[in-house]
């Protein structure tokens, strides 16, 4: 079994001399092989627990466990592409110098980016930008990808087709992905499983049957965000 | 197409100084002396180039160039480097390149020359004091200004710091070292023509001097348009070689 488990992890951060709590006593396990959703709003600690899982943090007390070797990957809001490389450079950008070349091309046609290979990100729309982040961290083919809010910034319609985007290379790939978002019908869309976090910890967990029918205005689905908005205290 | 059509612009206003110029040698209100005709400058600027003087003293001057500049920039590019990686050391240095950055090059030459007589030494020294700080504050504002979020990038690829200097930071730093580059070639310019007023016997700034002494004034004024004319040409090979290495660059601000 293969899983990430998080022990009684603690963290804040020291802003003007006053201390910010920010992570409590946050204890969870994650499936390494799903789609894994951590739902919150705002502050509430969602972004720093992906950043302690990444090692870009280390935590005031605690510990993580992942399974050994495990081959970590992440996304963040913005595509942080190198703005002097272009678009297939940013993509092989973490590769060793002898990556095969055939499987770079496949991924690109993937994501969508035939034919914009020798673009500047500065050229790309804010959605091709952030396939090109995509593809620069699957090509690293982690077992587990770490995604802090990756659509947020973009719009709607680009939104909702980067979903589906995601939902079907997950099929292709066999990569778990730990994905931090406030979006509910993000989380619902894409989530096996949903934490939803409030004030630092685990608030409650849902686990979204595999056959679930993904219409975000089915009964089933509103049911399922009454009952998140009540545990954050939302009414 | 386009550039051409701008360099036809431009050309606009320097008959346009030419002109007033010519009229005004034509009223003959001051003598030839102080200032003479337009024509009268361009048969001497024809003149020596012929007899090689011009170029001469161009190659003379432009070898002190090249060799201060680069001591400058190896220097400033290392020391950038001791900033950028080990952090905690310079506060012991700092306030001591702050006075030598605050110090005109050109005050030293009386010292430089004692020192090192007037060979081509006082000169380089002069150069490369000249050129190192503008280059110094550029390679560490474009080092030490990296983007945070880009260096987590290589972070979460495990980067070495080597790793991260080479692939994110340098790179990140290559525009920044290039205004860096061509602050510093005007500066070094600046001062060489200064040094070669002061304590030489070639160059441009001597050759001037040595019109001046003469009394040959379309001499220095042939020597003054000459150095104009030589930033011009360094500006462009530069704009040349940004394009060149940053074509994102280009890409980018010839969008805004």
């Amino acid at each position: 079994m293969s899983e990430l488990i998080i022990n009684a992890l603690n963290k804040s951060y020291t802003i003007d001399k006053e201390k910010h709590v920010v992570l409590r006593e946050l204890s969870l396990s994650v499936d390494c092989q799903n789609i894994t959703i951590v739902l919150g709003k705002s502050g509430c600690g969602k972004t720093t627990l992906l950043r302690l899982i990444s090692g870009l943090e280390k935590p005031d007390s605690g510990t993580i466990t992942t399974p050994p070797a495990l081959k970590l990957g992440m996304m963040f809001q913005e595509a942080r592409l190198m703005p002097w490389l272009t678009c297939y450079q940013n993509i092989v950008f973490g590769l060793p110098p002898h990556f095969n070349q055939a499987k770079i091309t496949e991924l690109i046609k993937t994501v969508g980016l035939t034919g914009f290979e020798e673009a500047y990100p500065a050229r790309l729309s804010g959605g091709m930008q952030q396939r090109t982040a995509l593809a620069r961290t699957l090509a690293l083919e982690s077992q587990l990808i770490l995604m802090d809010e990756p659509f947020a910034a973009l719009d709607y319609f680009t939104r909702v087709s980067m979903q589906q985007e995601l939902l079907r290379i997950k099929k292709l790939a066999s990569t778990g992905i730990i994905f931090v978002t406030h979006n509910i019908d993000e989380a619902l869309t894409l989530g096996d499983s949903i934490l939803v976090m409030s004030q630092g910890t685990i608030a409650k967990k849902i686990i979204l049957p595999a056959n679930q029918n993904r219409d975000i205005l089915s009964a089933p689905f509103i049911a399922y965000k009454r009952a998140i908005l009540a545990s954050m205290q939302i009414h | 197409m386009a550039n051409l059509r701008r360099i036809s612009k431009s050309l606009w206003a320097f008959l346009f100084v030419l002109l007033v110029w010519q009229i005004v040698t034509s009223l003959h209100i001051w003598s030839s002396y102080v200032l003479p005709a337009p024509v009268k400058v361009w048969e001497t600027f024809l003149i020596m180039l012929k007899r090689g003087e011009l170029l001469e003293a161009l190659w003379v001057s432009a070898r002190r160039v090249a060799i201060g500049f680069s001591l400058a920039f190896v220097l400033a590019f290392l020391v950038s480097l001791v900033h950028i990686l080990l952090p905690p050391l310079s506060p012991y240095y700092d306030k001591l390149l702050n006075i030598f950055r605050h110090i005109p090059p050109l005050s030293l030459v009386p010292l430089l020359i004692l020192w090192f007589g007037i060979g081509e030494t006082p000169k380089i020294i002069v150069i490369l004091l000249a050129s190192f700080f503008p280059m110094l504050l550029n390679i560490d504002a474009g080092l030490a200004g990296c983007d945070q979020k880009l260096l987590e990038v290589g972070r979460i690829l495990h980067f070495t710091p080597a790793q991260q200097l080479k692939k994110i930071m340098l790179p990140y730093a290559i525009p920044n070292i290039l205004v860096g580059m061509r602050i510093g070639i005007g500066y070094s310019l600046r001062a060489i023509i200064g040094a070669e007023m002061i304590a030489a016997s070639s160059g441009l700034g001597y050759l001037i001097l040595d019109a001046q002494t003469m009394s040959r004034t379309d001499k220095a004024i042939v020597g003054i348009i000459f150095i104009g004319l030589l930033g011009l040409a360094i500006d462009y090979l530069f704009e040349l070689g940004m394009r060149y290495f940053l074509p994102y660059y280009h890409e980018v601000t010839s969008h805004v």
